[in-house]
């Protein structure tokens, strides 16, 4: 049985948790996204590629996202188009940088500097499947031991990319006790994960979590 | 070769639902070992299976209800269409007229009613709050009303517990009166369905906000 009928209510039970209507949402969007994947990057491997990019990006970021104005399904659309659309640009401006360096092989300047360190390209996307999933299994674990609220913090920090003034106006307290609540969330993954650990999962969620 | 992003999320998904079942099977065994308990203490009502067969039905339909079905919506274990979701709460309401009232449901709709009580509070209405309270605070300390990311969920976590209360109070006290049954069952299970509304709100602001 279809669980909800428009984008806005599969949306909505996805983020309460309901399995079935991700699959419904995931029917329903990956068509458009697929679509607008093919019209960017016009490799079909390279655009499948970056449609589950999208998807997992979103799974991760899907904390932070919220309902504005009054059409509700073209908000979740859109969500997912930003999300694709960033992401192919992303990788376009690779791609360039690529041509650039094969044209100018002469060129002395320092290549490493030029990789920008915010934004990964989809090669990185493509870890080893174990790790990532031992890795998410860790994260997940120390992540689901927080307070709903900390975790929340977390991730609309790291995940969504949003500053600490913006997290304070979406959840309508002070900044203060948002500094408060994610100084407390780094130092309780600190101890639940271990330091190094910690530094990775920041350094992963900073590179997921890059919009 | 490219990663199932699908697969991936339902399998994270699931392991989601999966923490929450983990939480919600001790909650749910504290609760019968709390019912129980309330029940041995206070004793069954000595007509209990002399009841008429469709109103032991209602009661059993209703303890189904809010100790299984009705939670289970509420903390996001289980997801059901919005039909499925209308025909639990109507069927919850009647389940639960048809299980406190019995035969006196006819009678009032015929109009013949015993009501030889009006609203006052008696031992019925302090056993229905007392059974109701405890299991408020266990929903409230397990974090069961912070569970959805709306707080209308919290509402069927509260209406499991008035039920949980109503059938409680339903299976103790033998009385047939109408007026009695009406006020001091029905009218303190909605006491208290108000009461754990209003509680778990404020729960699931606090518990969401961290």
């Amino acid at each position: 049985m279809n669980p909800g009928t428009g984008l806005a209510a599969l949306m909505d039970r996805y983020l309460d948790g309901d399995e079935r209507a991700f699959v419904h949402l995931h029917a329903a969007v990956t068509p458009r996204l697929r679509g607008l994947l093919h019209q960017l990057i016009r490799d079909t491997a390279t655009a499948e590629d970056l449609l589950q990019a999208t998807l997992l990006k979103a799974h991760l970021a899907r904390g932070g996202f919220e309902i504005r104005g009054d059409h509700a399904d073209a908000a979740v659309q859109a969500w997912y188009a930003t999300i694709a659309r960033n992401l192919a640009l992303d990788h376009l401006r690779g791609q360039v940088r690529d041509r650039k360096r094969r044209a100018d092989p002469r060129d002395d300047s320092d290549p490493i500097a030029e990789i920008p360190a915010d934004h990964p390209s989809i090669e990185e996307w493509q870890v080893d499947r174990e790790t990532a999933e031992e890795i998410a299994g860790r994260v997940h674990a120390a992540l689901a031991q927080l307070p709903a609220g900390q975790r929340e913090i977390v991730e609309l920090h790291k995940l969504a990319g949003l500053s600490m003034a913006e997290i304070a106006g979406r959840l309508q307290i002070r900044e203060g006790a948002v500094r408060v609540r994610a100084h407390r969330a780094y130092k309780a993954l600190a101890r639940l994960l271990g330091p190094a650990a910690l530094l990775l999962l920041i350094d992963l969620l900073r590179e997921r979590g890059a919009a | 070769m490219s990663v199932d992003a699908g697969a991936l999320i339902v399998g994270d998904l699931r392991a989601l639902r999966r923490g929450r079942a983990r939480h919600f099977a001790p909650a749910l065994a504290l609760t019968l070992l709390f019912v129980g308990g309330f029940l041995v203490l206070t004793g069954l009502r000595p007509d209990l299976w002399l009841q008429p067969g469709w109103q032991i039905a209602a009661q059993l339909a209703v303890w189904l209800l809010c100790l299984v079905a009705l939670p289970a919506v509420g903390v996001g274990l289980w997801f059901p269409g919005r039909a499925t979701r209308a025909a639990l709460g109507v069927t919850a309401v009647v389940a639960a007229l048809i299980g406190a009232l019995g035969p006196g449901l006819m009678d009032m709709f015929a109009g013949a009613g015993p009501m030889g009580q009006g609203p006052q509070f008696d031992r019925c209405v302090a056993s229905t709050i007392g059974a109701g309270l405890p299991l408020l605070a266990l929903g409230v300390l397990s974090g069961a009303f912070a569970q959805r990311r709306r707080a209308g969920g919290g509402l069927w976590v509260s209406g499991g517990l008035a039920l949980m209360a109503l059938d409680a109070i339903t299976w103790h006290c033998p009385s047939d009166d109408l007026g009695h049954n009406l006020f001091s069952h029905l009218g303190a299970a909605s006491l208290l369905l108000l009461v754990a509304a209003g509680a778990g709100l404020l729960a699931h602001r606090r518990q969401r906000a961290g």
